[in-house]
């Protein structure tokens, strides 16, 4: 009797035992399950046309704006809303079409850095028609204005450091794939992008938010580095954070030379861990074999 | 437990400073493993759920690099024990009790290759440290010290950029990540399972904690 009280009891200590240790289980799966999914990056552009998604308009932070804050009253310039005689103005980009100068009033030192920075250079030589038209990439690509990185409509306010830097990674990546690709295998890119550490660099931190510098000049880079790396000096600058062919400007080619000596020793790296791999597994394999096979002999 | 019976007046094979030297390497080396593969692989859902249960990469990097002086420090506290051995105890460098490489290991191995095919009855018997043994150790002792090196290039790039040209700082990266591969698969795989589970010896070799060999 007593004996089975006390097997009873050991029974329940153990089932007790193996259901924390269970739930611990489930809940650290799930706790990794669901830190994985939060960290799905957005999806590439912005996502603005002719049509306003209002429910996600009113969770913008232009959510308290009226439409002719923006966009002007209904018979501003002599126009009229609708124009009957431009039936094809809708099937221009809504992007293009709009007069992002407006922003200026209430985003006056965005603006004025934006006119200083490198997007804008690339419009005014869009515009310039005596300039040969320069590509960034492969296709086509026009120079951006505002709403080619800011979704008007619906940009949220309050976002966290990281937050924005997973947003921002997707605008840069529409017309950068290549550097946004390389900058997701660098360390600043693992830690912000995929770790989630706001004290990572995202793009702007080092590029400038409007000015978006090339930092191909070593000062300006340095600057840049010195933000967060105080006592960086000038090699610092050296270091390759784009370190793939496709991300170093075809003029580059020191930059190029370098990316390729990386890629180099990669494969040196890659065949000492392949070929002792295959010595290593092979010896062991072989080893077990006979082993077993000694085993099972003796039985 | 153990299919060959240990006595306990079995000779010692590991002094008291080795076994302890395995065990807190045993710790440091899993914890630079687990915190740099997880940096490594950081796209991946494992990695980033666990960079999460250990309070992120900031903690995470810190924990590498308390693991990483830990591990490197046995690495030179064991050459220290070295040095003492030859000049102190004045030991031997050759001779069957020595870790050095010889001419034996070489017949050892084209013995045990026979082995593997059949062609020979029996194993050779090994010295004190076998060839695999031998290799095991030194390719440890080598990539402890490119790990150290390239692992305190990417530690301090402000200091090493004033000596080195900056795309260093990427073939160091590359390095340390590849060695760290080969490193991690050697060890936890290959020695483990070599030295625990193979038939002749499972479920485990106990001489690297009790010291006492069970052979001869």
């Amino acid at each position: 009797m007593n004996r089975h009280i006390l097997q009873s009891g050991f029974r329940k200590i153990y089932r007790l035992y193996f259901g924390i240790a269970l739930a611990a289980t489930a809940l650290i799966l799930i706790g990794i399950c669901g830190k994985a999914g939060a960290a799905i990056l957005p999806p590439s552009g912005t996502g603005s046309d002719w049509f306003i998604d209002m429910n996600r308009f009113a969770l913008s932070a232009h959510a308290a704006l009226k439409c002719d804050d923006c966009h002007g009253s209904m018979t501003e310039d002599g126009l009229k809303h609708t124009d009957e005689k431009r039936p094809d103005f809708l099937k221009q980009s809504a992007t293009r079409a709009y007069d992002y100068a407006r922003c200026r009033r209430c985003h006056e030192l965005s603006f004025k850095r934006y006119l200083e920075g490198g997007h804008a250079k690339a419009l005014r030589e869009e515009k310039d028609p005596s300039k040969e038209k320069k590509q960034v990439t492969g296709e086509k690509i026009m120079a951006p204005t505002c709403g080619e990185c800011h979704a008007s409509h619906y940009e949220r306010s309050g976002l966290s450091r990281v937050a924005v830097g997973q947003r921002m990674l997707g605008a840069c990546a529409s017309c950068h794939p290549a550097n946004a690709a390389s900058y997701r295998n660098n360390i600043h890119g693992r830690v912000g992008i995929d770790l989630g550490n706001p004290k990572a660099a995202f793009c702007t931190d080092c590029h400038g938010a409007h000015t978006v510098d090339s930092l191909k000049n070593p000062q300006t880079a340095l600057l840049a580095c010195k933000r967060c790396h105080p006592k960086a000096e000038t090699e610092f600058t050296g270091i390759v954070i784009h370190a793939s062919l496709e991300s170093v400007p075809a003029a580059d080619a020191p930059k190029k030379a370098e990316v390729i000596w990386i890629h180099r020793i990669r494969w040196i790296a890659l065949a000492v861990l392949a070929l002792s791999l295959a010595f290593f597994v092979a010896h062991s394999f072989l080893w077990l074999l006979r082993e077993i096979h000694d085993k099972l002999r003796k039985h | 437990m153990q299919a060959t019976s240990i006595t306990p007046d079995a000779p010692i094979r590991f002094s008291v400073l080795h076994r302890l030297l395995h065990l807190v390497v045993m710790f440091g080396f899993t914890g630079l493993a687990v915190t740099g593969l997880s940096l490594g692989l950081s796209s991946t859902a494992p990695a980033r759920g666990f960079m999460w249960l250990i309070g992120g990469a900031s903690h995470a990097a810190w924990l590498h690099r308390c693991c990483a002086v830990v591990t490197y420090g046995c690495v030179v506290i064991h050459a220290f024990w070295f040095l003492y051995y030859k000049f102190g105890l004045a030991g031997a460098w050759t001779g069957p009790d020595s870790i050095v490489p010889s001419l034996k290991d070489l017949k050892d191995f084209k013995h045990h290759l026979a082995y593997f095919f059949g062609l020979e009855k029996t194993p050779p018997r090994f010295d004190k440290f076998s060839y695999m043994e031998k290799i095991e150790y030194w390719a440890l002792f080598i990539g402890m010290n490119t790990m150290g090196i390239t692992g305190l290039v990417l530690w301090y790039p402000e200091c090493f950029t004033r000596y080195l040209p900056g795309f260093f700082v990427n073939l160091a990266q590359v390095l340390h990540f590849y060695e760290a591969l080969l490193a991690i698969v050697v060890k936890f795989f290959i020695h483990i399972g070599m030295v625990h589970f193979r038939p002749e010896i499972y479920p485990a070799d106990t001489s690297i904690f009790t010291g006492r060999s069970h052979t001869e």
